[in-house]
């Protein structure tokens, strides 16, 4: 996966001579092409400059199975450069940043977020995160939908949030691709996107597509028609792939017929038309490729059982389950199939689908070995991942449990990391890591704990002693108290 | 005297339960006393009534003693804004009993304590969370009709609902200004009607565009006897609210408050408490524009009552911890605690429930340290002086999965 991405990376760094080239009302060349045109931004990142600090004195929770108090962490160039027990060895030009009393973790990561795309407040004409207007609708792209003056953003940075993934809405059997955001302040959504990260895709079970679309008597109306629309989006799409591959296979032919063509011999063909583009069925190719990962809304453990099936039979990977309620059911199942789990301490009961929560679903799920994620689905309680994440462990000890601390601190951290496909990047306090770092003032578990400061990249985004006018242009000039 | 354990007990609980009115003590506890930190003390209970509390605590002679060795113990939790046992399954119609539904926006007379079902499986939940009495408040209309105080406890309606009505439920949906213009005209027809009763019974008096029920449902309010729980959250509609209670003379409690706040004054001079969950916090509405962290503090710094509300019927479990964040951003923690006991207890005329004091009904909660604290569990939850279990449907959940497959279960041998 990451390898075939890695190279639409580098291919966005070609000189802009040699991709104009390629010209935009060209046929592309290739699925990679296809991807880099999609994904081309015009707004620059943000570019602030990047303090070489020692952060020392406070308690360092790595999330990568160490625990150093005291500890430190050496950012440099918007990474992290060291990260160890005691003091520090000088550095010479970094600031030292006095941590004495305080915890340091990674930044928090939410693995289902709605931030952007529903916006804050609850304004009708902000309800963009669910195209409701057919169940497969995966061509549709939550980015395209994000605002980035949702107020709540930067509420999320002041509960020690640093990247996020912002998905569609489940009222569709597909909704269309989600994605991987670092949580800064810009003035579109393309400038936060997490550089390099995958786009994913929202897929969801059970009862909200044959709600939705059996209010309307359409299609899905029950479990059976979720399934059936699944596996025939895939079976276009399987299509779809081959078509294009046969296209792209057929590049030097082309260029051969068209060489021939400018030297102006009669006798050839005209040129070949490509097959139809269609964004759906390019964000399914790419699903089938391995390149989008898939993040499946799914409770019921029967119904994600149905979900392995039409991956298997389409040959796809699910990447992760979201809400999964009746995951630790069949958690030797996840487990070995290497699918990770996104899932709430203890939301339950407000579906019927939602009845068999239980408090120790996460911690049942890390004993067994599945990759266990707490999010937040909320732009309230994305404001204290770290208090689920508390929760959930509590609830696992409660029933005798072992589960330590740092396995818990994965479940917001280097687990959602996994789940977005940046665990390369992002998720823990380690060397080469992008510096994302939350110092709290109290154990991040405790309920009394709040961020003290929040960098990301090595930048310090939030303050708690110097906050001022509020990010969101939203918020500008509405009367203070 | 022989001396049991809490712990000891605890394992034992549901099935020692003392008999009616029987003495015991829990000695060497850290008690919560109302407006105090938890701090060292006894607990005497006679049956379902605390008889003494405090470091001074007199043990009668006789009294069983229970050796609580350090815990936590303090009121059971107070949710006074709850769907509790009204509702199962929030997208389950056929499981919902909280909304009187039909086109008339006035319900005065709906009574959720008829529709309170004591057998609901999110009554364990919530207990096993330290919770042990709410307020079930119904839903929909301006007027949505009349809550019940319950006490998690109990297998019917006779025993669980401790009060009906308890409050009457109004939410200020809409324009404020037109839904309080038929609040003012139905208070006002309330009035007439019961003074000019006898007349209406006659056909002697105008008619009304209310039912009979509805108007007397407004009795118990219009003589103070029960407040008028109002849902708002914008500042101008609290606003608007205040004027209301003070020219019809009425009580009125707040529910939501997000902006309350900015009235925190005009609210504590109007002896108008206010409910609220402290993590709304940010614009989620448009009424919410200046909803802050520290709501809560604000409001009890200028003197308002303060209680916390999860206003849900399935994450009662979750007021303790929205109790700790209020403390988080600036509320003391006696009061914060007192705003999920003693305070909703005041507000709603349940003055015997809340608190550790004599005479009190003896709901306690054993905690394992501080019970605003993420990492505190439950150990045990006595209503009425009744020691319960924290068990519920999730736990047997946990218990037929602990080990895989969990079911379908293994096949039985073949009959004799």
């Amino acid at each position: 996966m990451g390898g075939a991405f890695r190279s639409l990376v580098a291919l966005a760094a070609l000189p802009a001579a040699l991709t104009a080239s390629f010209g935009d009302g060209e046929p592309p060349r290739s699925r990679a092409q296809v991807e880099e045109r999609a994904h081309r931004g015009s707004e620059p990142l943000p570019a602030d400059p990047a303090p070489a600090f020692v952060l020392r004195g406070g308690t360092v929770l790595t999330a990568a199975g160490s625990r150093h108090e005291p500890g430190y962490v050496v950012v440099s160039d918007g990474r992290v450069t060291a990260v160890g027990p005691g003091e520090p060895s000088p550095i010479e030009g970094a600031t030292l940043v006095d941590a004495t009393g305080l915890y340091v973790t990674p930044g928090l990561i939410d693995a289902h977020s709605h931030l952007g795309v529903y916006p804050a407040p609850d304004f009708l004409a902000h309800a963009d995160g669910n195209e409701m207007s057919a169940p497969v609708t995966a061509g549709a792209w939550a980015e395209h939908a994000l605002w980035p003056q949702d107020p709540g953003i930067e509420l999320a940075v002041r509960g020690g949030v640093t990247s996020m993934l912002v998905l569609p809405g489940s009222g569709n059997l597909i909704g269309g691709r989600g994605v991987a955001v670092r949580l800064v302040a810009a003035r579109g959504s393309r400038a936060m996107r997490f550089p390099g990260a995958p786009d994913v895709l929202k897929m969801a079970c059970g009862e909200n597509p044959k709600r939705v679309y059996g209010a309307r008597s359409l299609a899905p109306q029950t479990r059976m028609g979720n399934v059936r629309g699944q596996r025939e989006a895939f079976f276009a799409a399987a299509r779809y792939r081959l078509e294009w591959d046969h296209w792209f296979d057929r590049a030097d032919e082309r260029e051969a017929a068209a060489a021939s063509r400018r030297k102006g011999r009669a006798a050839d063909k005209p040129p070949e038309l490509p097959p139809l583009r269609d964004a759906g069925l390019d964000t399914l190719a790419e699903v089938l490729d391995g390149r989008v990962l898939v993040q499946w809304h799914c409770y019921r453990a029967d119904d994600m059982l149905d979900a392995i099936q039409v991956a298997d039979e389409a040959g796809f990977e699910i990447r992760a389950f979201h809400h999964a309620l009746e995951a630790y059911k069949i958690r030797d199942i996840l487990a070995e199939r290497q699918i990770a789990v996104a899932t709430w301490a203890d939301w339950w009961g407000f579906k019927i689908e939602a009845f068999d929560g239980i408090e120790e679903n996460a911690a049942l799920l890390a004993e067994a070995g599945v990759r266990a994620v707490i999010k937040s689905d909320s732009a309230i309680d994305v404001q204290r991942l770290n208090q689920e994440a508390g929760k959930a462990l509590a609830a696992a000890r409660r029933s005798g449990l072992p589960l330590t601390e740092d396995q818990a601190l994965r479940w917001v951290t280097a687990n959602p990391a996994w789940a977005l496909g940046i665990e390369d990047q992002v998720g823990t306090l380690e060397p080469g890591k992008r510096a994302d770092l939350v110092v709290w003032d109290a154990h991040p578990f405790s309920v009394y704990a709040r961020a003290r400061w929040v960098f990301i990249d090595g930048r310090l985004r939030y303050d708690r002693e110097r906050e001022g006018r509020p990010w969101s242009d939203f918020m500008l000039g509405q009367q203070a108290p | 005297m022989r001396t049991a354990r809490l712990v000891l007990l605890l394992a034992a609980a549901g099935a020692a339960t003392p008999a009616a009115a029987e003495c015991v003590a829990l000695t060497g506890a850290r008690l919560a006393l109302t407006g105090a930190e938890p701090a060292p003390g006894t607990l005497v209970l006679d049956g379902a009534r605390i008889a003494d509390a405090g470091p001074a605590a007199r043990i009668p002679e006789g009294c069983r003693r229970i050796a609580a060795d350090g815990r936590v113990v303090t009121p059971g939790l107070i949710d006074v804004s709850s769907s509790l046992g009204l509702t199962e399954i929030d997208l389950e119609p056929v499981t919902a009993d909280q909304d009187a539904g039909g086109s008339d926006p006035v319900r005065a007379a709906f009574r959720v304590a008829d529709g309170y079902n004591p057998r609901s499986v999110l009554i364990p939940v919530a207990r096993a969370g330290g919770l042990t009495s709410a307020l079930v408040v119904p839903a929909g209309g301006l007027v949505a009709g009349q809550a019940a105080w319950v006490d998690l406890f109990g297998a019917t309606q006779r025993e669980a609902v401790r009060r009906s009505p308890a409050a009457l439920v109004v939410a200020l949906d809409g324009p404020a200004g037109a839904a309080l213009r038929r609040l003012r005209e139905f208070l006002e027809d309330a009035r007439l009607f019961a003074s000019r009763r006898a007349a209406w019974e006659q056909g002697q008096s105008r008619q009304f565009p209310w039912s009979r029920s509805d108007l007397e449902a407004l009795r118990p309010v219009i003589e103070r006897e029960i407040p008028l729980l109002v849902g708002a959250d914008r500042a101008g509609d609290i606003e608007a609210l205040l004027r209301l209670a003070e020219e019809q003379a009425i009580r009125v409690v707040v529910r939501g408050g997000a902006e309350a706040h900015l009235l925190a004054p005009e609210l504590a001079a109007a002896g108008v408490p206010v409910i609220v969950d402290p993590l709304v916090y940010g614009p989620g509405s448009f009424d919410q524009i200046h909803a802050r962290p520290d709501n809560a503090a604000r409001l009890h710094a200028a003197g308002v009552t303060v209680a916390i509300s999860t206003f849900s019927g399935h994450n009662l479990r979750k007021l303790r911890q929205l109790a700790g964040n209020a403390v988080r951003d600036g509320l003391p923690w006696a009061a914060a605690f007192e705003a999920i006991t003693a305070a909703p207890a005041r507000i709603f005329g349940m003055e015997r429930h809340g608190r550790l004091a004599p005479g009190s009904v003896a709901n306690l909660v054993v905690w394992s340290g501080d019970p605003l604290e993420i990492d505190s569990a439950v150990l045990s939850v006595w209503i009425a002086g009744e020691p319960l279990a924290p068990r519920s449907r999730q736990t047997e959940l946990y218990e037929r999965y602990r080990s895989l497959p969990g079911t379908p279960p293994a096949a039985l041998p073949l009959p004799d």
